[in-house]
């Protein structure tokens, strides 16, 4: 059991329909969009949220200190606000903030908002960015990269070919269903191998697409949970696991940070069988050759054994183990929000009103997780009851 | 330098490289920030954005309302005439804003100026280093076909 | 600056430029070292005492260990391919502000003294690349201290 000072609930979900083009809006009003969403969810007044926990990738629109000039968009005037900027995992830390400050007492109701409008910058060049500059900053090619396709293929060969391409027909088979995701297509396996190559074996279809949107999610004490509308999501746990920033690939033993979190979150919260005790996991998939991999490292299967468990149908919504019903980042990834997205994805399969990509069973647990930076982790742990029943 | 007593280490190993961050971007205005910037290139007119809740207008418009978050989807023209409320004055020349727009030469003010029938002020440029709190002061307008729906569509604000 | 028409014909407001900042990146005695020692053609890292991986670049304490270094390395200059990326998409290098050509490869060379070298490859033909394959360094003829000393590696001949 994890330390906790009081039991934290999600009573609110806002999101916008995620999409490449948002010119008919500027930044602030982008946000502003998921904020009135989320309120509406909810049913709660502006003026009672204590404090507005905001983020986003700056050098992807190039904005400095955009939480400044949201406030308009935000609601944050005359409130407490802080500006969280941890990469890819941003959406997911924004969680992890925004769970403290109202576990600890601070406050009793938190906002939290996640957002990035892509179309603005220039995603791989304002990634680059990252690396060290007298050494990776010349090489590095951004977020492209088919490193693990390569590892994959040369480790289980065409299977795992199959497999990313497979998964990733299952994901736009999910965001079909989900209206809010950008990327909606009709697709088959052959047509993900037929798309073009980005990074051998990377190729156009198994990537994620550059995104606009924003995602809001209110959390709130246990006492207010009870007095507002939603079905309240209770915080159980989560965990990150950071790596140093070099990109020192030869061991991929060392770049298991999904397995850490995984094997300590588990550990921490008695679960033997995530996919026995985990409903749903909404899942960082920024590419499906990543997705191949990492589901490997996040249900504990040292075997490859989920090549076999995606051919034959194991994540679907109606499978044995349901992973992103929601169409994961391979459909929609507003980089600052998708994190965050994943934690309002997962809180809505608990809640059981995520419509029609809705899982059909009830959810007691359920899992979401960011990535980002050089192989960065956070995951997070969901559930219907209080973590302390 | 930093020391270490456990690996040999030389001055002549610290240097400085030259570096660049350069990313290209966009920025969209969005539907209703255009209109009144629109407004500056076509009509010459300065306008603002104004609550139906609280009667503030905002200029530079804005789409939500700071005080009450309500959405707001009315413009109306403010000035062109305003008082200048705030002043400080530049003495220096900013390599890096030539980029974007042509610049005053130094020394010229920069100011919070309240426009008439605008809750806000809007920061501009004043040539010279005169101008007072209080003065009143009205826009000099680009020549028609150098305003590009910028808000250096007003060239400065000068003396009425 | 100017505007642009959306898909349902109403004129909005697009401003485009280019943040271009410069800076100076401090070397420090470590990493200078390193990017000194390519002038003569020579790949230096540094041992962690207490793990005894060796870091490249080298750095000022092992990530996992948390210990400073004890010992510097000089590298083998041949490796193995670890992995590779082809890469087909084309960005903008940000030290540069100039898009890249593509197709280029980047791969992570496992060097037997252990350590991993990220570069480029100069084989573009992802069949002819396969992990575990032998590489070695092409040096440029003029090298000024900077990876780009190194014009990439390459395979070594019958690989």
């Amino acid at each position: 059991m994890t330390k906790r000072m009081r039991n934290v609930a999600i009573s609110g979900i806002g999101q916008t329909r995620h999409r490449g083009h948002r010119e008919d809006v500027n930044m602030v009003e982008l946000v502003s969009e998921a904020v009135e969403a989320v309120l509406e969810d909810s049913k709660m007044d502006l003026k009672d949220i204590d404090c507005i926990v905001h983020g986003n990738m700056e050098l992807f629109e190039g904005v400095h200190q955009p939480d400044m000039w949201h406030v308009l968009g935000d609601g944050a005037y005359g409130k407490a606000g802080f500006r969280i900027t941890t990469g890819g995992t941003t959406g997911a830390t924004i969680v992890c903030s925004a769970d403290h400050l109202v576990a600890s007492g601070m406050y009793d109701s938190v906002l939290a908002i996640g957002w990035e409008k892509q179309e603005e910058g220039m995603t791989t060049t304002g990634i680059t960015n990252m690396a060290d500059p007298l050494w990776e900053r010349e090489i590095q090619t951004g977020a492209i990269t088919g490193t693990h396709g390569v590892m994959m293929m040369n480790k289980f060969g065409e299977p795992a070919n199959q497999a990313a391409a497979e998964f990733r027909v299952l994901m736009a088979d999910n965001a079909r269903k989900n209206y809010k995701a950008h990327l909606r297509i009709e697709i088959t396996r052959k047509d993900v191998l037929a798309s073009r190559v980005l990074a051998w074996p990377l190729r156009l279809l198994h990537m994620c697409p550059e995104s606009n949107g924003a995602c809001a999610i209110l959390f709130v004490s246990e006492k207010l949970a009870k007095k507002l509308p939603q079905k309240p999501v209770w915080m159980h746990d989560h965990v990150t696991v950071h790596r140093q920033e070099t990109f020192d690939l030869v061991n991929m033993g060392d770049l298991d940070t999904h397995g850490e979190a995984a094997r300590v979150l588990y550990a921490r919260n008695g679960i033997l069988d995530p996919m026995k005790q985990v409903g749903v996991f909404e899942m960082y998939d920024p590419q499906s050759w990543w997705a191949l991999d990492w589901l490997g490292k996040f249900l504990m299967l040292e075997n490859g054994e989920q090549i076999e468990m995606i051919l034959n149908g194991d994540f679907a919504i109606d499978g044995k183990f349901p992973v992103n019903p929601s169409g994961g980042v391979v459909s929609s990834n507003p980089i600052g929000a998708t994190a965050i997205i994943r934690v309002a994805e997962a809180a809505l399969q608990i809640r059981g009103n995520a419509g029609e990509h809705q899982v059909p069973k009830d959810v007691n647990l359920a899992m979401s997780t960011g990535f980002g930076g050089t192989f960065w982790t956070v995951l997070h742990l969901l559930g219907a009851e209080k973590p302390d029943k | 330098m930093y020391t270490t007593d456990k690996l040999p280490l030389d001055q002549k190993d610290c240097f400085g490289k030259f570096g660049l961050m350069s990313i290209p971007y966009r920025y969209f205005a969005g539907l209703f920030l255009s209109e009144a910037m629109i407004a500056l290139r076509d009509d010459k007119k300065i306008l603002g954005a104004k609550c139906e809740k609280c009667d503030k207008v905002y200029v530079p418009p804005r789409s939500r309302c700071e005080k009450d978050f309500s959405k707001i989807t009315e413009l109306v023209e403010v000035g062109p005439e305003g008082t200048v409320e705030e002043i400080t004055v530049v003495n220096y020349e900013e390599e890096y804003f030539k980029k974007f727009c042509s610049m005053l030469d130094p020394p010229y003010t920069m100011a919070l100026i309240k426009l008439d029938g605008a809750s806000t002020k809007l920061l501009h440029r004043i040539p010279g280093d005169k101008i007072k709190r209080g003065d009143r002061v009205k826009p000099k307008w680009a020549a028609d076909d150098k305003r590009e729906a910028m808000i250096t569509d007003i060239e400065y604000f000068e003396k009425v | 600056m100017g505007t642009k028409t959306d898909k349902q014909g109403r004129e909005i407001v697009e401003i485009r430029y280019e943040m271009a900042i410069p800076g100076t990146f401090a070397t420090g005695p470590i990493m200078g070292h390193m990017l000194n020692k390519l002038k003569d053609k020579e790949l230096w890292g540094n041992r962690c005492g207490k793990c005894q991986n060796v870091l490249f670049p080298p750095k000022i304490v092992c990530p996992k260990c948390f210990e400073e270094p004890t010992e510097w390395v000089k590298l083998d200059d041949w490796g193995y391919i670890a992995t590779f990326d082809v890469v087909h998409f084309p960005t903008i290098n940000p030290l540069t502000g100039i898009m890249r050509e593509v197709p280029y490869t980047t791969l992570i060379v496992a060097l037997p003294n252990g350590g991993g070298f990220f570069h480029f490859c100069l084989e573009n033909d992802p069949e002819k690349l396969a992990p575990g394959k032998k590489v070695i360094p092409v040096w440029k003829d003029k090298r000024e201290g900077r990876p780009s000393d190194l014009e990439g590696w390459v395979l070594e001949e019958g690989q």
